[in-house]
């Protein structure tokens, strides 16, 4: 079982990247890897609660972040600098996570085995 | 395609839309996997659907055995018991017969 | 100790600033195709004082940069995937 990162850094649906950095997390904790994401820069963006991406004719691919307890990734992580960047509040995010300082974050990136970035 | 209606579906007979789901095309469904559908069968049917419409995703079959066993209790959240009423796989045929598309790792 | 790669345009793209953001003192950045660019503008100079930056000697060559960045690290293809196997992992931001 590998220690499997996941950096989500782009906003969702300007591009797949979100997306993308999603199947890929559900997959790998499908196959029974130990998988932790963290969203960084614009990538906080993901976690405004209430979206409606159809609206604009984007899959509504944020819902299936509410199932990741179903697939045991329990290690949630945002960059408190970039929730605060873009003024979010810690409080009132779409799921529940724990807040890292950037300090953090890059020791979480030391421990990991693997690490992608979307 | 299925029955005498024109229903679009991928090569493996998984419906493009979910929205053309109802429960007599569940039925014609079944019957293409060689499955007669009882209320233990629907019961997880209606489950799958429901996990997609919150979650908008199909669910494979670990995350659908802990999701019903949670939900349903542990007698009926175990792959044996899920195997019985689906056996070339729950979340492969169960997510077909609730019109939903193909789970991302299927077994 | 990471390698961490950026290859994307500082200016188009914020794969450089997040990446700074969380390297640690150990580890190393290298920078390949545009990104190599970031090291004409003064603010990432500065910036990037105190890591531990190399760059992919081709992509300086094919840009001309060789007399601008000579006095960076510059790694050969080998040299890179020599690197990717002496770092604990590779980070592409």
């Amino acid at each position: 079982m590998k220690k499997i990162t996941i950096i989500f850094r782009h906003a969702p649906h300007g591009s797949a990247k979100g997306r993308e950095g999603l199947d890929f997390a559900l997959l790998s904790a499908s196959f029974e890897q130990e998988v932790s994401l963290i969203f960084a820069d614009e990538g906080v963006l993901n976690l405004i609660p209430q979206q409606a991406p159809e609206t604009i004719g984007a899959k509504d691919f944020l819902a299936a972040f509410k199932a990741l307890p179903l697939y045991d990734i329990e290690s949630v992580y945002a960059c408190q600098q970039s929730l605060a960047d873009f003024q979010l509040d810690e409080s009132a995010l779409a799921i529940p996570l724990d807040v890292k300082t950037p300090k953090e974050i890059g020791e979480l990136l030391t421990q990991a085995d693997e690490v992608f970035v979307y | 395609m299925y029955g005498d209606s024109q229903i679009p579906t991928d090569p493996q007979g998984y419906l493009k839309n979910v929205g053309d789901w109802n429960e007599e095309l569940a039925v014609i469904i079944a019957a293409e996997e060689d499955i007669t559908l009882t209320p233990a069968h629907w019961e997880v049917v209606h489950f799958v659907r429901e996990f997609y419409m919150e979650f908008k995703t199909s669910p494979a079959i670990r995350v659908l055995v802990k999701a019903i066993g949670q939900k349903l209790g542990t007698e009926k959240g175990n792959s044996k018991y899920l195997y019985t009423l689906f056996p070339l796989g729950p979340a492969k045929q169960a997510t077909k017969i609730a019109g939903l598309p193909k789970p991302a790792k299927c077994i | 100790m990471i390698l961490h790669v950026v290859q994307y345009s500082a200016v188009q793209d914020n794969a450089l600033a997040t990446c700074l953001r969380y390297i640690q003192p150990q580890d190393t950045l290298l920078l390949i195709g545009d990104g190599i660019n970031a090291l004409l503008l003064r603010k990432w100079q500065e910036a990037l004082h105190h890591t531990k930056v190399c760059l992919l000697e081709q992509d300086v060559e094919a840009r001309g940069l060789q007399a601008r960045l000579g006095h960076y690290q510059q790694l050969s293809q080998a040299e890179f995937v020599q690197y990717s196997l002496t770092h604990a992992k590779v980070i592409t931001w």
